[in-house]
């Protein structure tokens, strides 16, 4: 049992949730997801948006049903010791990767729009003590940067007034140009701007009455819709279509054309505040394959912890280059739709499994 | 615990040694590039005109220029860094001038670098030059420095609806869009100094043509909602200044089978700003409807001129592509020349001043 002091209130479920899902993708999301649907992709990120509030509202059906247990103890219920500490491992090892790709991914911006002199391997110094100090200080600590990853970038909402003198409605007129299919498959890569809920399988114990930290959740997921609806609203009103196919962050394109008489480039101001979007991304995901790692396999997580961050540090210096960067973050995402999809699949394996016993006794 | 700490310092002193070689850009030790031109010398080459500031001291300023031929824009700068006593950087570019050869040679490939380089916003303004760059450039005489006067006077100029909005972004966007043409300010040295003559006109990122500035009004108009900019009625028996202020375009796409029609619907609300006639009150229907038909006329022959030579730059083949569905990118290229688009422009006179 988790004891009551280390718990978190059921708001937070509201943080952890959207701070876990916006990461790097920001940046990049709205010239992936108009591959099918063009000009009309903003209607993807809501059906995007919809299918995981139900794949929420499936994790709080399994993990409601189990009082106070996390995925790798549902996992060994489920499945036995050694399939359960297998899938556990599978999501660790996801986690870790996906912590690696978005740290990646940041320093890659930072390569390239501010200090394309700099050092990986030893700024990634700077970082990883960082993340350490973080998730050895307990999970309030991680809800804490969780909190403060929603709350400091909100500002940044209102540098998405300034594109919106150079744009064109007619950018994304007619509506509905394209076909209910081709709005389906990039609400598929739409998906992709979502991932990391399967974290709460992770966290939900942590929750004081997790039971009604539900309707928190859905709100999360609710506010990281509406924040990529808008966000690829203007983009698509301000890019045409052809013009934005060739930009890799066409979010940090947008403050291109901001103009404050204080400052000329808030592309600076932006990369550096999105460092706390990113640092919530990197302590969840380390935390939450820890702490899978060291449920599973019963080692302590102080040294699983510091074996993780090992990896990521390697792993970030050894990628290196724009398609090293895009094959790796194409893998991690390719696993972490598979988890995604297995949401359901346990779903259905819960149901199984408590008949079986059921029947058993 | 202590050892964790002793850990962590260590990790971060490495961290910010090995970092602190990296090249520093200390504001007195680089120079800050405000404007640039570029002369066509020939297909693979241009001569390019750079212009720093430098300040002497309080309200001082010297402009430092230096030339030289390259055949890309980032070569023009590391061959000028051999010149230059400090690095030239472009984090402060505000104006990129291109002479009227080289933008008829197509100038798509020299603002790639200024798309490409994160330091460069999108609000730097280009402008095409009659003469070479160099000139220009040189002739401007300011304390601001050529490269904030430059900008400040297309600023201006934009603010008050003399010249359209344009800057890179609405550049590169109008070169990238299918169907659409781009338009920029057009430099003339006159007496000296600079002034925008024209507006130039692109068929994609090739220089075709102008319209004087005299006439940015009805473009204007035509190009959207507008709520600046001055209208002269010369007419026989009086003369009046005519202030737009506030100007609603509205286009309408008539599709009857396969023949294709455009009524463009603009209401101009004015003041009239000065008049030689008696009173205004007496005669202002006679000036609406003056002026009505002096708009209708020039917007016609301006619309049936860009028709005739394929171009776009007022974005109407765009609203076309936003309004009907079925319609290729191709097919509304092709049929562009020969739609027929009519004119409906309505002026209403608001006030006229303090007098009557």
């Amino acid at each position: 049992m988790i004891k009551d002091k280390d718990q978190v209130p059921p708001l937070m479920a509201f943080f952890l949730i959207s701070a876990a899902q916006i990461g790097v993708g920001v940046l990049s999301f709205t010239s992936v997801i108009n591959k099918y649907a063009g000009h009309d992709a903003w209607m993807s990120i809501i059906a995007a948006g919809m299918f995981i509030h139900l794949l929420i509202w499936i994790m709080y059906k399994v993990l409601n049903d189990y009082k106070g247990e996390d995925f790798a103890s549902i996992h060994r219920s489920i499945y036995g010791k050694w399939i359960g500490a297998f899938i556990s491992i599978v999501l660790s090892v996801y986690l870790l990767l996906l912590a690696a790709v978005v740290l990646r991914s940041y320093l890659e911006i930072i390569q390239v729009w501010m200090f394309p002199e700099v050092k990986i391997w030893a700024l990634l110094l700077l970082i990883m003590p960082l993340i350490y100090y973080i998730i050895s200080g307990k999970f309030r600590i991680v809800v804490g940067v969780c909190f403060l990853g929603i709350v400091y970038p909100f500002v940044l909402i209102f540098a998405l007034i300034f594109p919106l003198k150079f744009s064109n409605i007619t950018n994304i007129m007619p509506i509905f140009d394209h076909s209910l299919l081709e709005i389906v498959q990039s609400s598929v890569l739409a998906m992709f701007s979502f991932l990391g809920i399967g974290a709460l399988m992770i966290y939900y114990p942590f929750i004081k009455d997790s039971r009604n930290s539900q309707k928190y959740a859905h709100y999360g997921n609710l506010y990281t819709t509406i924040l990529y609806v808008v966000i690829c609203f203007v983009s698509y009103i301000y890019y045409s279509q052809h013009e934005i196919k060739d930009v890799i962050w066409p979010t940090l394109g947008l403050w291109k054309i901001v103009e404050l008489p204080f400052l000329d480039r808030f592309e600076y101001i932006g990369i550096s505040t999105l460092f706390f979007v990113i640092l919530p991304n990197l302590a969840l995901y380390i935390w939450g394959s820890s702490r899978t790692l060291n449920r599973a396999l019963h080692i302590p997580q102080k040294w699983i912890s510091i074996f993780i961050l090992t990896a990521v540090y390697f792993i970030c210096i050894f990628v290196e280059g724009r398609e090293k960067i895009l094959q790796v973050s194409d893998f991690s995402t390719k696993i972490g739709f598979g988890l995604l999809f297995y949401i359901p699949v346990l779903f259905v394996m819960h149901f199984i499994s408590r008949k079986v016993k059921r029947n058993a006794s | 615990m202590p050892r964790r700490y002793i850990i962590f310092f260590i990790l971060i002193f490495v961290s910010v040694t090995v970092n602190f070689t990296m090249p520093k850009r200390v504001i007195d030790k680089i120079q800050m590039v405000t404007v640039v031109g570029y002369d066509y010398v020939d297909d693979n080459t241009i001569n390019g005109t750079v212009i720093t500031p430098t300040f002497l001291q309080k309200g001082q300023i010297m402009d430092l220029v230096y030339t030289g031929n390259a055949s890309m824009v980032y070569d023009l700068g590391t061959k000028l860094n051999t010149v230059a006593s400090e690095n030239l950087e472009n984090g402060k570019l505000e104006v990129v001038v291109f002479n009227k050869e080289l933008a008829e040679h197509g100038i798509k490939n020299y603002i790639d670098f200024l798309l490409r380089e994160p330091s460069i916003g999108s609000g730097l303004y280009l402008a095409v030059s009659e003469g070479s760059t160099n000139e220009l450039l040189n002739s401007v005489k300011s304390h601001k420095g050529a490269g904030v006067y430059l900008s400040d006077l297309i600023e201006h100029n934009i603010q008050r609806q003399k010249h359209p909005e344009t800057n890179l972004k609405t550049f590169s966007y109008s070169i990238e869009c299918e169907t659409c043409d781009p338009f920029l300010p057009y430099f003339k040295i006159v007496d000296g100094k600079p002034k925008i003559d024209a507006i130039a006109l692109f068929k994609k990122d090739k220089y075709l043509d102008k319209i004087p500035i005299d006439e940015a009004f009805v473009f204007n108009i035509l190009l959207g909602d507008m709520d600046n900019g001055d209208f002269i009625l010369e007419k026989k028996g009086y003369k009046a200044a005519i202030q737009n202020i506030d100007s609603e375009r509205k286009i309408i796409v008539n599709q009857h089978n396969e023949n294709m029609s455009l009524q463009v619907n603009i209401d101009v609300k004015g003041v009239i700003r000065e008049y030689t006639g008696k009173r205004v009150l007496h005669d202002k229907e006679k000036i609406e409807k003056d002026l009505e038909r002096e708009l209708n006329k020039k917007a016609k022959e301006m619309i049936k001129n860009f028709q005739e030579k394929n171009i776009d730059p007022l974005g109407i083949k765009e609203i076309i592509r936003s309004k009907v569905r079925d319609l290729s990118v191709k097919q509304i290229n092709d049929t562009y020349p020969s739609i027929s688009i009519s004119t409906d422009i309505t002026y209403t006179n608001m006030e006229s001043g303090t007098r009557r």
